[in-house]
């Protein structure tokens, strides 16, 4: 079975291997970036991008990076789903995606009436600020109450509403005075509220007035957040870089310690400039791998075997099931959760062949030391 | 390989060892000294001083709560990487790879993380399992989550209770069970904002009391070593000693370790309203032989707090510095983080660091006290060193104390206090006590039969410089230090418990899962092979 190819031509494994460790070796700049986030391949990938110097990206970073910019600016109330779900009497949803940015968190939350605490066995309040204008159905069942607000307006609803709530007053804006008092006198009613956003979809400054009210609602009752990331792999690749480098990503390796931001290590932006000269990219085939990285030298790391119409430099196959137990953060979970294990596979699993590629790498840069 | 460590100055409470002697490690463990053979490696440890491994018994290391404060304190680590070394707020030892080096550097061989969740027990154990050269092990946390309080609330039998304790250690390869301000974070979920020991959670009617001595039952029962880890109610709040008082009090002669017992030393005397329990703390330990305490020293400097003391970490959250902090509302305990900087100017900051050394000095039986500073809570653990220095000379206190307020000194007994750590105290303090009290008998010692993990230290004046830099360490028997500087990076072990678990409990909490969450019970769980190591796990034995 062929698990890799040199320009297009089926080659050993162990020969492309070592190819790919010459190539890494040779590029000024390499690139590690793709669709990952499950716990051992985000550790081999850093481990590797780590060896060569170079920088790590995740394909939907920017999913999980505007919320964690915020919260390392703010901080922030965060509650697991599986408390919001039992003890939540009241949930503000707060933007136009709130519902799609995760349905099935979304669906996990609204599904069962609170059991816990002090909304224990009364209904639970669902009230929508800025939400679409046709509101679907919600789980459950439930019926939601719309407070109207364009997109564009969300914030200044938001500051209106802080004010609101803290007895401030406050000017003219998007809702109408007795909107807001009626709305902060709801949301203070709340026994444990919880304000539900997406948070890829709102911009930073939005979030800090959500953030702020939350806080505020804080001073006489229980409010806490859920922010829907969208996607949980890149939050857990976050999660992974952060315990292994001191941050998350964006992550370089280029001055032989990991250095973190957010726009020097764009993918994107590094093969825009010219200033990343390989990229080793994982993903499913050739329809995943990103317009901005077709012009340049590439180690492709698939799971499916199919032949590319144009061939990358390197390109492996590798398992796309496991024997052992997979690793990936869980929204619901709010954690990191081990997959029941799968069928074995013949071809490496994606850290064994990233794993080989550094050790290759690592076997190269001995012998030239000696 | 035969390795002798030769002619060094050897500190071994155990064996009852303080001065010159050979010692012999084979295939990772300390041996006779053999009649025939030659060993393969000599150690010259002439003048030096030789202990065994230090063991750390309580410190934040590896949880999701102490990654949010990664990712909160963004700056915390660029400023390491400015000034390795330079500053103490640099010395943090923030990511994984940092924490094993720098414990390993300054001759500690084991580090108990002691909150872990139960739900993010995977999450622990990931990091542990990136944690280099030392070994490492966790508390898992119970007395805030609907289980426990449910089953408490029906009254069930302790037999199911004890079930439910095991079912969770197993679950989350614990070493011992923690409890956090027992019903605090649940009762705060309801908006309680003032929790005592004899208030009751709403909903569930069960005070704090009786979930500690629910869970002391459970683990005495299950005769799981470690005692009931408590962490009181009404932790840093002036007026706190009585909670502490309370808790000693309640272990009604079974063991109890209370942790961080310097952040309950305060009483609300004085002009400012917050005063030193210290002596009085210090004499309720001293008559209770079933206590054992840490400290929970504070050092000066920033750093952060992380808790899973959710109602404390919300009533302490606007006081941070920077002013920024994540609140976690978590199923069960939650948590919170939340930088803070500890100021030599402060009066506040300075009691609470004489509060510690007060408790230090006062506690009279070294085998019932153990030095922490609540890393990062109280300070970062690579303050241990200082903080030894300051134990065992009275010089360097005095030194500390001519540059804080005089407010603050003069409410404090520790200008009166004399006393010296002697090495062979500290060794029982940082080696042979905590062995035992976590129930590892082959550790903490150097006689034959134990594990080859030995620490070599250059004596000096200059006590916190010794401890800083092991001349050697070896772990495992593996020189793994010289000269402080790791020298070979491997790979320790997780400490988990060998518990049973009953079957029937298990299928009742398939049940409860799926009732209440509509997930299955197997997320609780840590796979073997999940962790990357080709040995994750060192198993111990239940008492
Ligand atoms: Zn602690």
């Amino acid at each position: 079975m062929t698990t890799a190819w040199i320009d297009g031509e089926a080659a050993e494994h162990a020969a492309a291997i070592a190819a790919a460790a010459g190539r890494i070796r040779a590029s000024r700049h390499p690139l590690f970036t793709g669709d990952y986030g499950d716990v051992a391949t985000t550790r081999a990938l850093l481990r590797l991008a780590a060896q060569a110097g170079g920088a790590v990206d995740q394909q939907n970073a920017a999913a999980a990076l505007g919320w964690l910019s915020v919260l390392r600016e703010t901080g922030s109330f965060v509650g697991a789903p599986a408390e919001i779900r039992r003890r939540a009497d009241m949930l503000l949803f707060v933007g136009p995606n709130a519902l799609q940015a995760a349905p099935e968190l979304a669906d996990f939350v609204l599904t069962e009436q609170p059991d816990l605490g002090r909304g224990k066995g009364g209904p639970r309040r669902v009230l929508w600020l800025g939400g679409p204008a046709a509101l679907p159905d919600l789980p459950g069942g439930g019926r939601v109450e719309a407070v109207a607000c364009a997109p564009g307006q969300l914030r200044a609803a938001l500051s209106m509403l802080r004010a609101g709530v803290s007895g401030q007053r406050f000017g003219k804006g998007p809702l109408a005075t007795d909107v807001i008092h009626a709305l902060a006198v709801t949301l203070r009613e709340a026994r444990f509220g919880a304000l539900v956003f997406a948070a890829c979809d709102l911009d930073e400054l939005d979030l800090e007035m959500l953030l702020g009210l939350v806080a505020d609602l804080n001073a006489e009752t229980r409010w806490t957040t859920l922010p829907l990331s969208g996607d949980p792999a890149a939050f857990g690749a976050a999660q992974v870089a952060t315990w292994t480098a001191g941050w998350p990503l964006r992550l370089g390796f280029g001055r032989g310690v990991p250095e973190h931001d957010l726009w020097r290590f764009d993918g994107a932006r590094l093969a825009a400039s010219g200033e990343c000269d390989l990229v080793v990219h994982l993903g499913s085939g050739e329809a995943d791998l990103p317009e901005a990285f077709r012009e340049l030298p590439l180690i492709a790391v698939t799971s499916d075997a199919t032949a590319w119409r144009s061939e990358p430099a390197i390109r492996f196959t590798v398992a796309s099931t496991s024997a052992g137990h997979l690793i990936r953060f869980n929204e619901l979970w709010g954690s990191f959760v081990a997959a029941a294990p799968g069928t074995a596979s013949d071809r490496p699993s994606p850290a064994e062949l990233l794993d080989g590629i550094a050790e290759a790498l690592d076997a190269a840069s001995q012998e030239e030391a000696a | 390989m035969l390795t002798c460590l030769k002619g060094g100055h050897v500190v071994d409470p155990v064996a009852g060892l303080d001065g010159p002697a050979d010692l012999w490690v084979e295939d990772g463990r300390v041996v006779e000294a053999p009649d025939g053979p030659r060993p393969d490696r000599i150690i010259d440890c002439a003048g030096l001083v030789v202990m065994a491994g230090a063991i750390d018994i309580h410190s934040h290391i590896a949880s999701g709560h102490v990654n949010t404060a990664r990712l909160l304190l963004p700056e915390f680590h660029k400023a390491f990487q400015a000034r390795p070394g330079a500053t103490k707020l640099s010395q943090i030892g923030w990511t994984a790879e940092e924490t094993g080096l720098r414990y390993a550097e300054m001759g500690f061989t084991l580090v108990v993380e002691p909150a872990m969740a139960p739900s993010s027990a995977l999450h622990s154990h990931l990091e542990l399992a990136d944690i280099p050269i030392i070994d490492k092990a966790a508390l898992v946390v119970l007395g805030n989550d609907d289980v426990l309080l449910s089953l408490m609330r029906a009254g069930e039998s302790p037999q199911a209770i004890e079930d439910y304790v095991a079912w969770t250690v197993g679950s989350a390869r614990a070493l011992g069970v923690k409890t956090i301000n027992a019903g605090g974070s649940a009762a705060f979920k309801d908006n309680v904002r003032a929790f005592s020991i004899d208030d009751e959670v709403p909903d569930y009617g069960v005070t704090s009391r009786a979930i500690v001595k629910t869970l002391q039952s459970a683990v005495t029962g299950l005769k799981i070593p470690h005692p009931l880890h408590v962490h009181c109610n009404n932790l840093g709040i002036a007026g706190s000693a009585d909670s502490a008082a309370a808790t000693i009090q309640s272990a009604e002669g079974l063991p109890l370790h209370l942790a961080h017992l310097q952040f309950y030393g305060y009483g609300a005397g004085g002009k400012r309203g917050f005063s030193s329990e210290g002596q009085r703390l210090a004499e309720l330990v001293n008559a209770r032989p079933e206590i054992t305490v840490d400290i929970g020293q504070v050092m000066f400097g920033p750093t952060v707090t992380i808790s899973s003391d959710e109602l404390r970490q919300f009533a302490g959250r606007t006081a941070g510095s920077p002013g920024k902090y994540v609140i976690m509302d978590g199923e069960a305990n939650g948590g919170g983080v939340v930088p803070i900087d500890y100021k030599e100017t402060s009066y506040y900051s300075a009691l609470q660091w004489a509060i510690g050394l007060e408790l230090f000095l006062l506690i009279k039986d070294p085998w019932r006290v153990f030095f922490t500073t609540d890393h990062p809570n109280g300070a970062p653990f690579t303050a241990y060193p200082e903080l030894f220095a300051l134990l065992m000379d009275r010089d360097v206190r005095a030194r500390w104390l001519e540059m804080l307020p005089d407010a603050a000194v003069k409410a404090t007994c520790l200008t009166e206090l004399d006393r010296e750590y002697t090495l062979a105290e500290i060794a029982i303090m940082t080696r042979a006590a905590p062995a035992r009290l976590l129930g590892l008998p082959d550790r903490g010692h150097l006689s034959p039969g134990a594990v080859a993990d030995i620490a070599v230290y250059r004596p000096g004046e200059d006590k916190a410089q010794m401890f800083a830099s092991a001349a050697w360490l070896l772990k495992d028997g593996e020189v793994v230090v010289e000269n402080g500087a790791v020298t070979r990076r491997r790979f320790g072990k997780a400490l988990a418990l060998k518990a049973e678990t009953d079957a029937a409990m298990g299928r009742r909490m398939e049940r409860y899962m799926q009732d209440r969450y509509g997930l299955p019970a197997h997320w609780f769980a840590v796979p073997q092979d999940a962790l990357g190591r080709e040995t994750p796990f060192g198993w111990v034995d239940m008492r």
